[in-house]
């Protein structure tokens, strides 16, 4: 009898125990969706999430790395705690700085427990094995030591603080464009140490990656979705199509893509709230 | 307000003295406007426009905003499908003359590009077909499809937008 209780209790722990691990690797799908990881980790037509992708820079060229599972070659081998250093820190497990085309200067603002979530997915998904591309850099970018310096004046690491007087609406989607989403880091222009010229908060950029004019999101006069409405907005994340009946391409078809026809309705919302916020300039 | 989003300017003015050594050289790219299209480049343009009108026009009806018109959108899915049998022949090799955004990758992956055109064909006219469906849902799901397949080729096959000189 008492044996048969313990086994029953073991049993029901167990199993509620498996319902938080898929609880946390859901939320864990939606994060990564949310973060747009497939964009740069994975090549389309190859291996899901074993990088390799090429990224062109006036600073030379970059090689995106393996984030599988995969023990000698990806990141299987790596504790939370050093998946929350790399992510909110920019620095790897051996220690090195990680250039910011890792836009660890936004995930820095995730929360503990969606980072820990999206662990839990990466985890799960099947282990590539494929080495690392050496990144193809000119000098003085060549060496990592510079790094420092640059995080000194360009990354806060500040985690991602709510506003109190600001709906829970307004909050989320500050925190998935500040966040997760990255958006500031194509949308905002860039100093020549190709740090955010923080000025000039989501204001577009002339000259984004790979020569790509990306736009203002602020309710500038000069910005095109300035008359959009909030519909409109929607409408252009969920499936590309701007109001003149045109389809969104370039690297923003990438965003939809992967991130942001994944969404939830409520989310799109709260990145509309937030956007429709901002100051006019 | 959020620190994390808000902009230290003393701090990163001495950023500027103390890095200021790395002077970088910045690349400009080259602008390209609409205007000036002549021959293919011109006539797909053209095409292209038209593709994005009817889409327009359905979208309204779609989202509720205009009443639903099962003779409109059976127009506009039947001017999409008819547009799609040529999209192949309007993009013959090389053709990136002028103000062309057409990529070279259309070329270098012309089976994905024409497949792409044959699934537009498929899913405008399906949409044809569910146009005397009342039901909205099923509507938004078929435009989203064919929507899906304008997002997916732009991304692909379209040069980005670069700024203006």
């Amino acid at each position: 009898m008492v044996k048969g209780l313990l086994y029953c209790a073991i049993t029901l722990n167990l199993s509620q125990a498996i319902a938080v691990e898929d609880e946390a690797q859901k939320n864990g799908e939606y994060i990564f969706n949310l973060g747009g990881c497939a964009s740069c980790h994975t090549i389309e037509g190859r291996a899901p999430l074993a990088g390799g992708l090429e990224m062109e820079t006036r600073f030379g060229t970059f090689f995106t790395p393996n984030i599988s599972p995969d023990k000698p070659t990806g990141i299987g081998e790596w504790s939370d705690e050093e998946f929350l250093v790399a992510m909110t820190s920019g620095v790897s497990p051996s220690g090195e700085h990680y250039y910011p085309t890792f836009p660890y200067t936004s995930y820095s603002k995730m929360t503990r427990e969606d980072l820990l979530s999206l662990k839990r997915y990466l985890d799960s998904q099947p282990a590539v094995s494929q080495k690392n591309i050496p990144h193809d850099l000119s000098f003085p970018f060549n060496s990592r030591s510079i790094l420092f310096f640059w995080k000194l004046f360009n990354f806060d690491g500040g985690p991602f603080i709510s506003e109190s007087s600001k709906s829970k609406s307004w909050n989320r989607g500050a925190y998935i464009i500040n966040g997760p989403g990255h958006c500031v880091e194509c949308h905002t222009a860039r100093n020549i140490l190709g740090g955010l010229k923080h000025e000039m908060f989501l204001e577009g950029n002339p000259d984004g990656p790979e020569g790509e004019s990306v736009p203002g999101l602020t309710p500038g006069k000069d910005n095109r979705i300035n008359q959009w409405s909030e519909e409109d907005i929607l409408f252009s994340l969920q499936l590309g199509m701007i109001p003149d009946g045109d389809f969104l391409g370039g690297s923003m078809g990438q965003v939809i893509e992967n991130t942001t026809s994944k969404l939830t309705e409520e989310d799109l919302r709260a990145i509309t709230n937030y956007l429709k916020s901002l100051s006019r300039k | 307000m959020n620190r994390s989003i808000s902009f230290d300017a003393s701090r990163r003015n001495s950023g500027w003295l103390v890095t200021g050594i790395y002077i970088i050289a910045l690349n400009f790219s080259p602008a390209y406007a609409h205007s000036g299209a002549e021959g293919i480049v011109k006539e797909r343009m053209d095409m292209m426009d038209k593709i994005g009108k009817n889409m327009k026009a359905m979208k309204g009806m779609i989202q509720g905003k205009t009443e639903l018109s099962p003779d409109k959108i059976a127009s506009n899915a039947e001017s999409i499908q008819s547009a799609s049998k040529h999209i192949k022949k309007m993009f013959p090799e090389g053709s990136i003359n002028g103000p062309s955004e057409a990529l070279p990758t259309i070329w270098e992956n012309w089976q994905k590009f024409s497949s792409l055109t044959e699934e537009l064909s498929i899913e405008s006219e399906n949409l044809k077909q569910l146009s005397t469906s009342q039901d909205r849902r099923s509507l938004m799901k078929q435009f989203a499809k064919v929507g899906k397949i304008c997002r997916s080729c732009h991304t692909d096959f379209r040069k980005k937008k670069t700024k203006k000189e």
